[in-house]
């Protein structure tokens, strides 16, 4: 019996019948047998895994083209298939079965011939996949309409349009021991830190993964442990953003099978910054940048604010707007912690509920949660209409900053928690707990909190505002410049 | 450990100082009247004189003042001022929380969650507390702006006269009380081994950083409460409290947020100080961090006993007043290391020319 790693054998029968063993006589393993040159020659390859037009134009009508007139050696066939016919752009020698097993699965076309104990794997994938559409996340005003797919050679072809540039790298290799996925490792040399390359890769050379279907089962092996709430690692489906994300000293990780790449290190205010910002005018950006900040505050803040200042420090909200309070507060039976938690986790249930379900019935669900319940509990006396109205407030701030959504979800409920049961000192308490895990959290020795804390004023002009292009353009500062080391100590540490 | 900016810890220590002069005791009997302005004057140009010989000792290498060339003996004696100050601190947040919008709130509570969050900042070290502190104090001038936005209506500048109606031993015993508050100073020199470099200049920042808020809410004391001043327990509370910025009515449920955050952030820095002074001196990492539990432990439980005995705690406030802990701790002691490592410093030169 042969183990994966073996090299080949000259004999094809033998080496056919391991490769069938190898791969336990799968189903969808096709084999063609021919004579060329009078030599016996097999072709392998996975059913549904490869264009058949370019099979019959490309690999049968060459091999036919050469007959069987002329008598060839095993050797020379695979000669003359190497140096003499243009068969395919992708193009490899194998000679063990481990590496011939993973090209034949990848959707590669296998030529093996009776005396030559090796092969080629030749390229011409051809399975199903889904087009470039816009992606469903992220949307934009200006900019491209293409998102990316679930191809990693289609995505990488869409960053390359987008840096044709020699110095952008994409270093290909695999992940999981079962799934054998290929990711893409891409940056810019020059641009990304060197040791920061070396450490993404030698983490994602030490995955102990079995199976990697999507980035997300790579990203906690590329973040510090611990960090439960918030991410060092960001996703993106838009190519553009991608490239700009590497332009700016990112890593970023293509995962074939998924649409959604990774980029390291995230910063915490890159949480707030999209593509539109640059294509509108900076002073309407710096607004809308500002705009995200406070929408954010109030997504996590505001209902844990309101519960804890009408329990326990009334005299902060103007009298008018008081008075309407205690009239809504007094005819529910509920506290306001309870009523603020009820209608929170009916939120949360509709979300999910609807983000589930099909989405023909996203309407219905949309009716029932937002019109029947929404109405009902008010007017059933259930729950105030302020606090629906508090509610609804932070559900749509909480989509304004969608890459903190899940954050936000965990933070809000506590704020509720801690200010229903301790009003303002339980804000203020949780509100530092959550601070010094923010600022103890470091993205490869860059300070999460940065450029904020450590604060960097040459970063600033694309923080909380944004200026104009020409300013951006003199100096684009790269996530080292960020971890409060000047330049001239970064020297002198060499 | 990731080591931080004297930037940084300028700002942070300038909070930690600008925090003693928002919660003061209700029975610390502090004169806020026009006087105020020269003992704060005063009390600045002192501390900057107590700090000329250490400067010109330190100017290269500031860390060398928290070394341990005092021996145990002054580790322990700056630990014991740190704890001292830790439980200060603790009983002044405890007293202005309750005494403000806490009311309901027990002690035991109020104590218990400001000892974990900074059980929990000890644990994460100095760069989350110093990081942390930044953005705190960046909440701090947003609140000083949006008082002085407040209550500029209410500005007299009527209200401002001559200085110096008190007798100068009065004069010199405010001096002395303010001149004893500035126990960072004892934080910054077992910290600044932590700082990336140019550590001093810490000083720079948080000195003039801390003199400044401090005379702007005094000017702010006088001309907005008047006459009313004396009568005042919390003067700045009781500025934001007549704040109105339409949103918020008034501004002092966030006042009482932005200082329970400054005292938190300030017994954080004063753990860690007393965590590194034990690295420094007499025990490894894992020691010295059960040892700054058991100075936040000990601190939780003096300052529940003085929640209920306020009497003792005058006496205990009279001791750190009186100006001499500070001097030890804060002066002599990295005075001393300061001196020992320069003379040694000398003699290894010497030794290497001949």
């Amino acid at each position: 019996m042969h183990e994966r790693n073996d090299e080949m054998e000259k004999n094809l029968e033998h080496n056919i019948v391991n490769i069938r063993s190898l791969m336990n006589n799968t189903g969808d393993l096709t084999i063609k047998n021919a004579m060329v040159g009078q030599v016996p020659v097999s072709i392998l390859f996975c059913e549904g895994q490869i264009n058949t037009n370019q099979m019959a134009n490309l690999v049968f009508r060459p091999l036919n083209n050469i007959g069987n007139e002329i008598k060839l050696t095993g050797q020379q066939l695979m000669d003359m298939i190497q140096n003499q016919l243009l068969i395919a752009g992708e193009q490899k020698q194998v000679s063990d079965y481990d590496t011939l097993i993973m090209f034949v699965m990848s959707g590669f076309t296998v030529i093996l011939a009776d005396g030559a104990d090796y092969g080629f794997a030749i390229g011409m994938h051809g399975f199903d996949r889904r087009s470039v559409k816009e992606p469903s996340t992220s949307i934009n005003l200006r900019g491209s309409r293409e998102g990316f797919v679930e191809a990693i050679r289609i995505n990488m072809s869409m960053v390359r349009r987008r840096v044709k540039s020699a110095r952008l790298v994409l270093k290909t290799s695999k992940a999981g021991k079962v799934s054998g996925t290929d990711i893409c490792l891409c940056y810019i040399d020059g641009k990304a830190d060197k040791k920061l390359v070396e450490e993404i890769e030698a983490r994602l050379s030490e995955l102990p993964l079995d199976m990697v279907l999507e980035g997300g089962y790579i990203q906690p092996f590329l973040e510090e442990k611990g960090d439960l709430l918030f991410s060092e690692a960001g996703t993106t489906e838009r190519p553009d953003t991608f490239a700009a994300k590497l332009w700016e000293g990112r890593v970023g990780i293509i995962v074939d099978g998924t649409p959604f790449c990774l980029y390291l290190p995230k910063l915490f205010t890159e949480n707030f910054q999209t593509l539109d910002d640059y294509t509108q005018k900076p002073v309407y950006t710096s607004l809308m940048r500002i705009l995200r900040y406070v929408a954010f505050l109030a997504a996590v803040l505001l209902p844990g604010f309101y519960v804890a200042i009408a329990n326990f420090n009334p005299e902060l909200i103007p009298d008018s707007l008081l008075l309407n309070l205690a009239a809504s507060i007094q005819i529910t039976p509920y506290n306001l912690m309870t009523e603020c938690l009820i209608v929170h986790i009916f939120y949360e249930i509709l979300r999910e509920a609807g983000l589930r379900m099909p989405t023909d019935l996203g309407h219905a669900v949309s009716i029932v949660g937002g019109i029947v319940i929404g109405d009902i509990l008010v007017s059933a006396g259930l729950v105030g209409a302020p606090v629906i109205l508090i509610v609804a407030v932070s559900a749509i701030t909480s989509f304004i900053v969608p890459d903190l959504y899940n954050s936000i979800v965990i933070m809000r409920f506590s704020f509720i928690l801690a200010g229903g049961m301790w009003g303002l000192f339980g804000i203020t308490i949780t509100g530092l707990l959550y601070l010094y895990k923010i600022c103890s959290m470091d993205a490869y020795g860059v300070p999460f909190t940065a450029p904020v804390s450590p604060f960097s004023l040459q970063a600033m002009r694309d923080t909380f505002i944004r200026t104009d292009w020409r300013i951006l353009s003199r100096k684009n500062p790269v996530p080292s410049d960020l971890n409060g080391v000047t330049t001239e100590e970064r020297r002198k540490n060499g | 450990m990731d080591k931080i900016g004297w930037g940084q810890l300028g700002i942070v220590l300038a909070l930690s100082r600008i925090f003693a002069e928002a919660a003061n005791f209700p029975s610390d009997d502090i004169n806020y009247g026009m006087q105020r302005f020269t003992v704060i004057v005063l009390s600045y140009i002192l501390l900057g004189i107590a700090l000329i010989p250490v400067y010109i000792l330190t100017k290269n290498d500031a860390s060398v003042i928290s070394c341990s060339i005092s021996g145990k003996a002054g580790a322990v004696i700056m630990i014991i001022y740190l704890v001292m100050a830790s439980v200060s601190t603790t009983t002044r947040l405890q007293f202005y929380t309750s005494s403000t919008i806490f009311d309901a709130a027990p002690p035991w509570i109020l104590i218990l969650f400001v000892s974990i969050v900074c059980l929990y900042g000890l644990f994460k070290g100095i760069p989350a507390v110093v990081r942390t502190g930044v953005i705190v104090a960046a909440l701090f001038l947003f609140l000083l702006m949006a008082v002085i936005i407040g209550v500029s209506d209410h500005i007299q500048p009527d209200f401002l006269y001559a200085a110096f109606t008190d007798r100068p031993s009065t004069l010199f015993y405010d001096v002395i009380a303010e001149f004893s508050k500035n126990g960072e100073l004892v934080i910054f020199a077992l910290l600044c081994s932590d700082v990336r470099k140019n550590a001093f200049r810490s000083l720079y920042v948080c000195l003039p950083a801390a003199l400044g808020v401090q005379l702007l809410m005094t000017f702010l004391y006088n001309t907005v409460l008047g006459e009313y001043l004396n009568n005042t327990s919390f003067p700045f509370y009781m500025l934001s409290a007549l704040s109105d910025i339409s949103l918020l009515q008034r501004l002092d449920g966030i006042d009482v947020v932005v200082w329970v955050m400054s005292a938190v952030i300030k017994i954080s820095l004063i753990s860690l100080a007393i965590y590194s002074a034990c690295t420094k001196s007499f025990l490894n990492k894992k020691g010295a961090r059960i040892a700054a539990i058991a100075a936040l432990i000990v601190s939780g439980g003096a300052s529940l006993y003085f929640s209920v005995n306020t009497n003792d705690f005058l006496n205990f406030a009279t001791i750190l007043e009186s100006g001499i802990p500070l001097i030890t701790a804060g002066f002599i002691i990295p005075l001393c290391n300061a001196m020992f490592r320069f003379l040694q410093k000398k003699k290894e030169e010497r030794y290497e020319n001949s």
